[in-house]
């Protein structure tokens, strides 16, 4: 799925500037920014629930609105269901208005009721679900249609570890089947561990897009960690400033031009015991803090 | 348009099974049938059994007419006034009132008291007024060699019989008694349905976006298909309704008559017995005959149509109002009270346009859409030239596109804009947006 230089305004906000970038086919892509990026914006006009005001969105290099709503399957930030209605009452109403027949869609129910430990939900009502179980429901509404793209907007907000551990297996699995999943949150770290890729906005303007582990290494600020035996004072040396010494945990940040080769072997003709040497990667949310000071400061 | 069936019918069937569906439904015309009954039994059970004390002492009045609940006694006991009086206050009187005639004409009758412990209702009070008249104009009557009939072609009871030229110059019927009674009905039934009908499908919007599930909905299908689904699935509860109440209001008439056979007999006999009630059940019965008389399938399908048109123009501006809603309930009431007022002043000119069918304000009001809905059919029974009628359906359909085509505008926005106040500005970009 491609995004070609889109761009939405409402009314003096610009909630999206030329934002350009590509989501490939089967990956785990994390959708990032903070609060009112317009991560939101970007969902809703990629499940075509507004429209952008320009550029264009490709989707296996055809028009996204040439395909309808059916390859999609979208679970927004706020859940929300008709109360009153039972379970298996309101996913049959939800998958057969995605065109699902009736036969097939209550095989899919009884399906996924199996699959997450739902027997016997058919008959009870929305509002006497827990949030937790409410949010089960609005999973299996999402992926009843068997969608090739699945957008999951904070997925794991108000769900308790037990129940943020099993969709976090049901979104593996489906990942497994070669499904498209889209995340999108503004909880950084939850993202490093799963997506591959990302792309980070800010303002509605794209700030990184690309490979987790290349983003990291493109970022990385010559800064290392290092393990002594034994607490001590490092000698002083042109090659690396200490930025931390805790005990005898140090971050040594390596100067202008010097090798890794060069700080270690320094470090071992002053006799010092080492016993872990690593490069520190900076995270996701430093990467982000740094790259937002930086643009404010130009 | 298989997804905009699958939303009409869950829309008419969660609202249809609801247990509050049935008890609106059964209970509605209980209801209503106990408004209109409830004054009658009431003053007829309020009063209980009064018996008043007649102290005559103009020898003109006689034995007076009972009725049920007031019952007379002559008294005969020689007493005083002040001791009667006396005896009236003591605990354990028989009487409730005591009736003073003092030496006077039949012609002038002055001077007549009643005493009572309690102040008498209005209906005990009327009554004796009218039995105390009845018997000074047989006096009187009687006094000038004249008989009841005589006052009858002295004093004739007046029917205009009214008749409509058609273009034809043929003659027809009419009857504005029993037109104006209809129309009343007519224009406040659509009145009701609308406002009933309408703020159903605003709460059903609002249900959709308080509960947020709106967002899943509009990413499955379009906003319109959305909107269009609820109203045609509300309306759709809305004539269900009708048609059971219908099928109930004919299986009462025809019940009815079984049921209550010998009291209604003896109720109209009564009514016959009371003096002048002769010329009252003729009236009665001519409306009776003038309702039967009149147009009742072209009525019919005129109120099922500016009904429906009607609904839709403004279930879809509730509709666009519901979406504008965020959670407060005096949001709902600020965003509501246009629509609200419209109607209101509809029903306002309905009743106006009742008494004065023939004005120009009857004319406009029921050719534009938004009054046209609960004036037409309060001006239908009237009788409504065809091309006005014609005029009035063009115009309502246009009406209703064009709402539709505008809350749709709005709704679409609306629906997911969270926690902002929205300006009448704001709305007239929504819907002068494109696409």
């Amino acid at each position: 799925m491609q995004f070609q230089s889109v761009s939405k305004r409402f009314g003096e906000l610009q909630a999206l500037d030329q934002v350009s970038f590509a989501i490939p086919r089967g990956a785990m892509f994390g959708l990032l920014g903070p609060n009112g990026a317009g991560k939101t914006t970007l969902i809703r006009i990629m499940t075509n629930i507004i429209g952008a005001d320009s550029g264009s969105i490709l989707y296996e290099g055809k028009a996204l609105d040439s395909y309808g709503f059916g390859f999609i399957g979208y679970m927004p930030e706020e859940k929300g269901m008709y109360k009153k209605m039972k379970v298996g009452e309101l996913l049959l109403y939800l998958a057969r208005l995605k065109g699902l027949s009736k036969a097939d869609a209550k095989d899919r129910i009884h399906y996924w009721f199996q699959r997450l430990d739902m027997d016997g939900w058919w008959s009870k009502k929305i509002q006497e679900l827990s949030k937790g179980m409410q949010q089960k429901v609005q999973f299996i509404a999402t992926v009843i249609h068997e969608p090739s793209l699945l957008i999951l907007d904070e997925p794991f907000s108000g769900l308790d570890p037990v129940n943020a551990e099993v969709l976090k297996k049901e979104i593996f699995h489906l990942h497994s089947k070669g499904i498209t999943i889209v995340f999108s949150t503004h909880r950084m770290e939850q993202v490093e561990e799963i997506c591959e890729e990302i792309v980070l906005i800010n303002k509605g303007k794209v700030l990184l897009n690309g490979a987790v582990a290349d983003l990291k290494n493109n970022h990385k600020k010559n800064i290392y960690y290092l393990k002594t035996d034994e607490p001590g004072s490092l000698p002083p040396s042109p090659l690396f400033s200490v930025l931390t010494a805790n005990d005898n945990h140090y971050q040594l940040h390596l100067e202008g031009d010097a090798t890794v080769n060069q700080l270690l072997q320094s470090l071992l003709n002053h006799q010092v015991p080492v016993r872990e040497f690593s490069e520190v990667l900076p995270s996701l949310n430093e990467i982000f803090i740094q790259l937002v000071k930086g643009a404010t400061h130009e | 348009m298989n997804k905009t069936w699958l939303i009409i019918s869950r829309e008419y069937i969660t609202r249809v099974r609801k247990k509050s569906f049935l008890l609106m439904t059964v209970l509605g015309p209980l209801f209503f049938a106990l408004i209109m009954v409830l004054p009658i039994i009431l003053t007829q059970w309020s009063g209980g059994e009064q018996t008043i004390l007649v102290v005559d002492e103009s020898d003109l009045l006689g034995a007076l007419p009972d009725t049920t609940g007031i019952y007379f006694q002559l008294d005969k006991s020689g007493k005083t006034m002040e001791t009667l009086k006396a005896d009236l206050y003591a605990a354990n009187s028989r009487y409730d009132a005591l009736l003073y005639m003092p030496p006077t004409s039949s012609e002038q009758p002055r001077g007549i008291m009643l005493y009572s412990k309690e102040q008498l209702g209005i209906t005990t009070r009327m009554y004796i007024e009218q039995v105390i008249a009845d018997r000074m104009e047989q006096i009187n009557l009687e006094n000038r060699n004249l008989s009841y009939e005589d006052l009858l072609s002295i004093r004739p009871k007046i029917f205009i019989q009214d008749k409509v030229l058609s273009e034809n110059t043929q003659e027809q019927d009419a009857n504005i008694l029993a037109a104006t009674g209809l129309a009343y009905v007519m224009g406040f039934l659509t009145y009701i349905a609308l406002l009933i009908y309408g703020s159903m499908v605003m709460r059903g919007v609002m249900e959709e976006k308080t509960s947020r599930i709106v967002e899943v909905m509009i990413s499955t299908v379009k906003p319109f298909q959305l909107m269009v689904g609820k109203i045609i699935g509300i309306g759709a509860v809305g004539l269900t309704q009708f048609f059971i109440w219908g099928v109930l209001l004919v299986g009462v008439q025809l019940a009815l008559p079984l049921v209550l056979g010998d009291q209604l007999t003896a109720m109209q006999d009564q009514a016959a017995m009371s003096g002048g009630g002769n010329a009252e059940t003729a009236e009665l019965a001519r409306t009776m005959e003038g309702i039967a008389n009149m147009p009742l399938g072209r009525i019919l399908w005129v109120f099922l149509v500016f009904f429906l048109g009607g609904y839709f123009l403004y279930a879809s501006l509730f509709a666009a109002v519901g979406s504008l809603v965020s959670d407060e309930e005096s949001e709902v009431q600020m965003y509501s009270f246009p629509l609200t007022m419209l109607i209101l002043v509809s029903i306002f000119i309905a009743t106006a346009v009742i008494q004065q069918p023939g004005t120009r304000l009857a004319f406009w009001a029921s050719i534009i859409p938004l009054s046209s809905p609960i004036v037409m059919p309060a001006l239908i029974p009237f009788g409504v030239p065809g091309w006005q009628l014609a005029l009035s359906i063009a115009m309502l359909i246009l009406g209703f596109l064009g709402s539709s085509w505008i809350a749709g505008k709005i709704y679409r926005t609306g629906i997911l804009m969270y926690g902002k106040k929205i300006r009448w500005r704001e709305l007239w970009r929504w819907v002068m947006y494109k696409n």
